[in-house]
């Protein structure tokens, strides 16, 4: 997911990481519990499977915002992140409305 | 293993901050969660019961005893029926309870409890009506639940929606915690292998500290990574489900079956005997020991029943919970499974146990209350580091770091002073002891002396600690825990002489003898507290000369 820029050297942008970190990590994480909600192995239709789903969303999130400070910068991360948010919500939505 | 050094300095400074800022939360947190593993055999020391008559023979009640004291009851016009009511079949003396005032869940101090139990017929008058209940109101001792209220929020009050604020404090300080996890082993990586298990006596006291913080940090990780997980999900599910609710579109996330419609009537309740059957035959390896009615005359009737397990796993923090319904006797929906299947239900199920500690009886929980003390001393020995590393870079002490001192050492030790001081008092002044006569609320509820107590004594040295300072407070507040821990189980030998009555003296020996333990490790600390004070250099932060002492030193230029 990151490509460290070895060009120029990091920036700490700490602010600008964390949030990218927070906001589109948490958007990744839902869309990527979602996808598994509908696609995933087991009907949609099983409470199980929702309970299971809303826990898998934390774990998800918390590896993205762990790992969003090996960004070279925050400009960076926000792009990185927010290009696949956009990607994974289109996507979604695009299957679902197919279905 | 090699680590770019950028990338160290990174999450150097993001284990920094963000054990800084979550750290004395969680350390509240991990301590009195230590605590809840045994939170009914301390709420047991603070208010032992009176032996009942039958006590000489601890063998739980008959069922036909149960049976009809239930027949009984349900007969009575009391409102038991509507508030839902619970027995509990490991009793001696058959007992069917209900609030009469307040309910079961949350924090709530007033609530009323009323136990219904039968008139025990002497031999002289048996052959009057048999089947006669006494009836009793009492306030509820909930110390136990203000130990769990401890854990759950920190101690700060407030409510937000239908939980208490600091339970979402302390959802966001365990996101900090995880962080602050990663980013802990990231900078262990480089060094990892060659002192892992290097615990170095040698080069002074704070590479002490540093070994053993990465010892217990390193060693407990898996422990703490799910603990981290499982308090931001329970802080934070309600909104996790509403942010999945778009994905799920019109499909319901719960499927919910037809409402019932049928009503039912008291008189038709199967037998106890027949319903305990229907729950062992669900599952023969537990067995049912608590039931707890509910909306019995309604056309949506249920019995929860706690399903004991002592050798295998079980989901919740003491039991399995079993909901069946009491007429047809079906097994409903949220009950536990042991079936194959239902995976993704059981490994839920699994998360919780692994929050409480609950999946290997009593070796699980004293596991559980010693890494949760270790979990503690991490967050302590943590602030301790920085406050050290901070100084020494600083070539002083300034200002935030005698705050952030006095902060660590008032908040942790006047926690944990706070908790032992309302043990210690709750059980001389309250129930059997010398109290009895306080005025107006305090008397007649000790939920709420419990309260006062906790919080006066914490606020009284948090205030001590930042007047004094960290070093002398530190010292003096070891010393204090040191007393009172030894006093624990003094106050037991007491209210044994005054009540020789008391049953609960033997049954709680384990607490009188961990309070010896404790201050054993209190003393010790402070004893290390005191001597590194001494050996320390004039103007850091841990020195605390007497006052003559200071004047008398030679002045170091």
């Amino acid at each position: 997911m990151t490509r460290p820029d070895r060009t120029s050297s990091p920036k700490k942008d700490w602010l600008q990481k964390t949030l990218a970190g927070v906001f589109a990590g948490l958007a990744i994480a839902f869309a990527c519990v979602g996808f598994f909600v509908w696609y995933g192995p087991g009907a949609i239709e099983s409470g199980d499977k929702t309970q299971f789903a809303m826990w898998l969303v934390t774990p998800v999130w918390l590896v993205i915002l762990a790992g969003v400070y090996l960004f070279p910068s925050g400009r960076r991360a926000w792009i990185v992140l927010g290009s696949i948010t956009a990607l994974l919500y289109c996507s979604f939505f695009l299957l679902r409305s197919l279905a | 293993m090699k680590v770019r050094a950028d990338i160290l300095r990174t999450y150097q400074s993001l284990h920094t901050w963000t054990g800084i800022c979550a750290g004395l939360l969680l350390f509240i947190g991990f301590y009195a969660g230590s605590l809840t593993m045994f939170k009914h055999q301390l709420q047991q020391w603070i208010s032992p019961a009176l032996s009942a008559a039958g006590a000489d023979n601890p063998t739980p009640a008959s069922l036909s005893d149960w049976q009809t004291l239930l027949d009984t009851t349900l007969q009575q016009p009391a409102p038991a029926l509507q508030a839902g009511f619970t027995l509990d079949l490991r009793e001696s003396a058959p007992v069917i309870r209900w609030y009469s005032q307040g309910n079961a869940r949350g924090l709530l101090l007033d609530n009323q409890l009323t136990e219904a139990r039968l008139v025990t017929p002497n031999q002289q008058d048996a052959s009057s009506q048999p089947n006669q209940i006494v009836l009793q109101q009492h306030t509820e001792n909930r110390f136990a639940d203000l130990l769990d209220y401890l854990h759950r929020s920190a101690g700060i009050g407030g409510e937000i929606g239908h939980d208490q604020a600091g339970v979402y404090l302390l959802g966001i300080a365990a996101v900090l915690y995880f962080l602050a996890l990663v980013s802990g082993v990231v900078i262990l990586l480089p060094t990892l292998t060659k002192t892992f298990f290097a615990l170095r006596t040698s080069k002074g006291s704070s590479r002490f500290w540093l070994d053993s913080h990465n010892l217990v940090g390193i060693a407990s990780l898996p422990f703490h990574l799910i603990i981290a997980w499982t308090v931001i999900v329970f802080a934070f599910h309600d909104l996790i489900y509403d942010g999945l609710g778009p994905f799920y579109g019109d499909t319901p996330m719960f499927a919910q079956g037809e409402p019932p419609r049928q009503s039912y009537d008291v008189a038709s309740l199967p037998p106890l005997a027949q319903q305990l059957a229907a729950a062992q035959a669900y599952s023969p390896a537990h067995q049912p020991v608590h039931l707890s009615y509910m909306r019995l005359t309604s056309p949506s009737p249920v019995v929860i029943i706690q399903m004991l397990n002592p050798d295998g796993m079980v989901r919740g923090p003491d039991a399995d919970y079993l909901y069946m319904h009491p007429y047809t006797l079906e097994i409903q929906p949220f009950t536990f499974s042991n079936q194959p299947g239902a995976d993704y239900g059981k490994t839920v199920m699994g998360l919780f146990a692994l929050h409480y500690g609950s999946y290997a009886g009593d070796w699980g929980r004293w596991g559980y209350f010693v890494m949760g003390l270790f979990g503690a001393f991490l967050f302590y020995s943590g602030n301790l580091l920085w406050l050290d590393k901070r100084s020494q870079k600083q070539q002083q002490v300034s200002r935030s770091t005698r705050i952030m001192a006095a902060l660590t050492v008032g908040v942790c030790l006047g926690s944990m002073l706070a908790v032992v001081l309302t043990l210690l008092s709750g059980k001389l002044l309250g129930g059997y002891g010398l109290g009895g006569n306080w005025p107006g609320t305090l008397g007649s509820n000790l939920n709420y002396a419990y309260l006062v107590s906790y919080y006066s004594v914490f606020v009284v040295f948090m205030i001590w600690t930042f007047w004094q300072g960290a070093a002398r407070a530190a010292y003096q507040g070891l010393l204090l825990l040191t007393v009172s821990c030894a006093a624990l189980p003094f106050a037991s030998l007491y209210l044994q002489w005054r009540q020789p009555d008391l049953s609960a003296f033997s049954s709680t020996v384990g607490v009188d003898l961990m309070a010896l333990l404790f201050a054993a490790i209190f003393a010790f600390a402070a004893y290390k507290t005191r001597q590194r004070q001494h050996n320390a250099s004039l103007h850091s932060l841990w020195s605390a000369p007497a006052k003559s002492e200071a004047a008398a030193a030679p002045v170091h230029s």
